[in-house]
Parts: structure tokens; C-alpha cells; sequence
């Protein structure tokens, strides 16, 4: 008896609040933006998944996915923040090919463990700069809560390039940028000290995948 | 009696932390707004905490989490619900603290439909009726009330937080009306039920993130840099209930400065 007043106690609790979860409106000018990043992601799923693939062949195709589809030019120069503009350019260009290998190296891998999870896109929205934000889960397999992607995009000559990816809410880039300026700072404010520290983390890396391969 | 004792050896501690192992504003205007944005004064004694609770990690909590594994996943996601249906009752206060009234709907909805079709919370069927879980703590409501966060802080074995949140956590375990039920007035803070629910609870959580750590930390050049901003994107995400991102907010968002800075990145972290 108690149970079923405390149900209907339960339900109409329910009714009261509405609880449907916020849908973002998809117009015209944020349909391409979100075609632009389902397709990109369904096609790196179908591509980068294929059974059997070595190591080697799994970082090309996702560096080919990477250069395809992200903004890098944009994406070095943020990471490294204020330390840019008193880099070198010989330090930047060393900067920015070690950081591309270790993103390489590192996301690829994740599609290793691929089990089948679903990417959807779910809505996006349109910035007044030109900019898009894309809202997208990736569906768990093994019952976990979905994992919530959010996709800052920016359309350059046509283009769709990705700016920054959003994990859970929380900013890749400024993550990056946040953990490099710290090894900066330790390293005595220079740059030097951060690309010491990414070639030794991406020889760390390669080995060990190599270590795997055998 | 051992809370005063605490509190003492905090108040100690913070001092001559504040007074030896400061790190003062750099000069450079950028680097002081740089330093500003990470906002960890007490750096060099929240790095050497980080390393001590590494070393608990490695030696106690991830074999303690591995072996907890071990239990059928049934049984695991049952404590898994036990716990969060424990804690609805501090998120319904916090929810009302923060006049959300979609969240006190369905906290309400949720704590109602575990504990009697759930069967005293083991089984988790309001997600299933469309009321997902939610937490909200009283460090969120302070955020939320407009308290600043303050310095980051790493704790010995509960990790990253900052003065507002431990405040907040303190205020919790006094919004718990289970820690009325099974502890004293004068021991609510160390209570067993207190200690035993939050190593339950503790065990758990590390037991859910186990690859994902093992992963950030391989893949991190300065994991304790990388927890900083992680961490803090992560609370800021969950005092704005996951709207702090959603949108584009505006022409200013992520652009670039002329000399590569950006304008928005130092507001959101």
C-alpha cells in the first residue's frame, strides 16, 4: 500500500517537472557543420578500425584523418599560448612536429579498443563569428553512461576544420596548453625544456608500441 | 574532539605552507596572468602531496580497485546504486539550495522510485524512466551562491579540491541525515559510517576509471598539470550543469589575438 502512493507520489513528481532533455535546433546553417562531423566520424570509425592493421598503418591513416579534418596550424599555436611568439621558428617547427606525433601516437590508439560503441551527433549551434559548436555521444557497449563529444568547428575557405574537442565538457586544448606551459615554467621558461620533454615521451611511446607489435 | 584536532593541523599546516612554499606572482605581466589563471600558489607542497597519494595509489587504492573488479559486475553495480541513492538525499538539499527545479523534480522522482522499485537502491530503474542521476554537492551551491574557489589544493588521499569545495564537503557530511541516524554529534566528521562509505564509495570511483587514468597518465608529459586542468574543466562543467561548453557563446569565442594568445581560453579553465 505504501509502495503504490509513494509510486503514484513518484509519477506525479514526474508530471509536474518536465524532464525531457533539450534539444538544440538544427537550421540550415548548422546542418552542413553537423553532416561535416558525423560523416568525418563515422568514416574514421569504418576506416581505422579494420581488423588486422599494424601499428604503423593505424597512425598513418589516423595522421590522414588528423591532417583531413583539424585545424593543426590553429591547434600548435594555441597550445603553446604566450611561449609562441618568443619560440624560434626552428623551435616551432620542432614543436609542432613532436606534438603531432604524440597526438598521433595517442589517440590513434584508441580506436585498438574499438568494441562497437555508436557515434551520433546530437545538435549543434552557430557562433556569431562564423564558428560552430557540435554536440555528439559516443554510445557505450559495455553499459556505461554515453560519452559526451562536443566539436568546436570553424569554416575556413570553404572548408570545415576542427578547432578544439570537448571531452566531458573539458577542453583538449587547454588542457594541452595547460600541462605545456607548466613543463615550460619547471623547465626554467624555456622552450627547449617542452621539446626535450616530447621527444623523450614520444620515443617512450614508440617503443612501447613496438614492444606490443612483437 | 578529533575534528578540532584537524582543524588545528590544518590552520597549522596552511600557515607555514603560506609563509615557506609560497610561489609569488611572477613580474612579467603575462606570466602573472598566466599564473593568475592556474591559480596554484602552493604548487611545490600540492606536487609533493600529488606524489605521496601516486604512491597510496600504487600501493593500496589501485590493487584494493583491481580486486573489487573481481566481483561480478551485477554485484558491483549494485553497491554502485546503493551508494548513489545514499547520497540523494545531500543532492536534494543542494538542489533546492540552488533552486533547480527540473533537478528537485527529478532527485525526488528518483530517491522515491530506487528505494521502493529499486528495492532500497540496489537497482538503478528511474534511469530507465527517464530520470538519469545527478550529483550536487554544497561546494557547487557555494560556486553556484558566487564564493570564488580559491588556490588549487591537493588533499592528502582525497586528491584535488580547493578551499571552497572542502568547505563544502564538510557541509555535506552535516546535510546527511543517515550520518544522524549511525553517528554522534561530536564524531560526525570521522564517523565509522562516514570512513566506511567514503572508502566504499572511494574504491568504487577508482575502480571506474582505471583505464582511463592508466591512459592519461602514459600519455601526459606533466600528469599532475594535466590533473590540474582536467580537474578543474571538469568541477567548472559540473557547477554549470553541463551547459558551460554547449554553447558558442558569442563572436569572442576561442578567437585568436594577433599574437596567438586567445581571449576566451583564460576564461574557462
Amino acid at each position: 500500500m505504501t509502495r503504490r502512493v509513494l509510486l503514484l507520489l513518484a509519477l506525479l513528481t514526474l508530471g509536474f517537472w518536465q524532464f525531457a532533455p533539450a534539444v538544440l535546433a538544427a537550421d540550415a546553417s548548422t546542418e552542413a557543420a553537423v553532416k561535416f562531423i558525423q560523416s568525418y566520424g563515422n568514416d574514421a570509425i569504418k576506416d581505422l578500425t579494420e581488423d588486422g592493421m599494424t601499428n604503423l598503418e593505424l597512425q598513418t591513416r589516423f595522421a590522414k584523418y588528423f591532417d583531413e579534418g583539424f585545424d593543426f596550424a590553429y591547434i600548435s599555436r594555441f597550445v603553446l599560448g604566450r611561449h609562441w611568439r618568443r619560440a624560434t621558428p626552428d623551435e616551432r617547427k620542432e614543436f609542432q612536429t613532436l606534438f603531432k606525433k604524440m597526438v598521433v601516437q595517442t589517440y590513434s590508439r584508441l580506436f585498438r579498443q574499438y568494441s562497437g560503441e555508436v557515434f551520433k551527433v546530437t545538435g549543434a549551434t552557430a557562433g556569431d563569428d562564423g564558428g560552430y559548436m557540435v554536440a555528439s555521444e559516443v554510445i557505450m557497449t559495455n553499459g556505461e553512461k554515453p560519452i559526451d563529444l562536443n566539436w568546436q568547428v570553424e569554416k575556413d575557405d570553404g572548408k570545415y576544420k576542427i578547432r578544439n574537442l570537448f571531452v566531458q565538457g573539458a577542453s583538449l586544448i587547454i588542457a594541452n596548453r595547460s600541462e605545456f606551459a607548466s613543463v615550460i615554467q619547471r623547465g626554467g621558461g624555456k622552450v627547449e625544456a617542452l621539446i626535450t620533454a616530447l621527444q623523450k615521451k614520444t620515443e617512450q611511446l614508440a617503443s612501447k608500441d613496438n614492444q606490443q607489435a612483437k | 574532539m578529533k575534528f578540532n584536532f584537524l582543524s588545528r593541523f590544518v590552520f597549522v599546516l596552511g600557515l607555514s605552507v603560506s609563509l615557506a612554499a609560497c610561489n609569488m606572482p611572477p613580474e612579467d605581466p603575462e606570466a602573472r596572468a598566466e599564473y593568475y589563471e592556474i591559480n596554484d600558489p602552493f604548487e611545490p607542497i600540492n606536487r609533493a602531496i600529488f606524489e605521496l597519494n601516486r604512491g597510496l595509489d600504487t600501493v593500496l587504492f589501485k590493487p584494493l580497485a583491481k580486486a573489487y573488479l573481481f566481483l561480478p559486475e551485477d554485484g558491483r553495480d549494485i553497491i554502485h546504486n546503493m551508494i548513489n541513492n545514499i547520497k540523494t538525499p545531500v543532492t536534494l538539499g543542494n538542489d533546492i539550495f540552488q533552486l533547480e527545479r527540473e533537478r528537485i523534480g527529478n532527485t525526488l522522482g528518483r530517491f522515491l522510485i530506487n528505494t521502493t522499485l529499486g528495492i532500497g537502491g540496489m537497482f538503478d530503474v528511474a534511469t530507465h524512466l527517464g530520470l538519469p542521476y545527478h550529483e550536487e554537492d554544497f561546494g557547487q551551491t557555494l560556486a553556484v551562491w558566487g564564493s570564488p574557489s580559491g588556490p588549487y589544493l591537493v588533499l592528502p588521499i582525497f586528491g584535488p579540491s580547493n578551499p571552497r569545495d572542502l568547505a563544502g564537503s564538510i557541509v555535506d557530511t552535516y546535510m546527511d541525515p543517515l550520518g544522524y541516524l549511525f553517528s554522534s554529534d561530536e564524531d560526525r566528521m570521522f564517523s565509522e559510517y562516514t570512513l566506511i562509505r567514503s572508502a566504499v564509495q572511494g574504491i568504487d570511483e577508482r575502480s571506474r576509471v582505471m583505464d582511463v587514468l592508466d591512459k592519461l597518465e602514459e600519455n601526459s608529459i606533466d600528469f599532475y598539470a594535466t590533473i590540474r586542468s582536467l580537474n578543474r574543466q571538469r568541477r567548472a562543467e559540473e557547477i554549470s550543469n553541463g551547459t558551460a561548453n554547449k554553447n558558442v557563446p558569442g563572436p569572442s569565442f576561442m578567437t585568436e589575438n594577433e599574437d596567438g594568445t586567445s581571449n576566451r581560453a583564460s576564461l574557462t579553465e
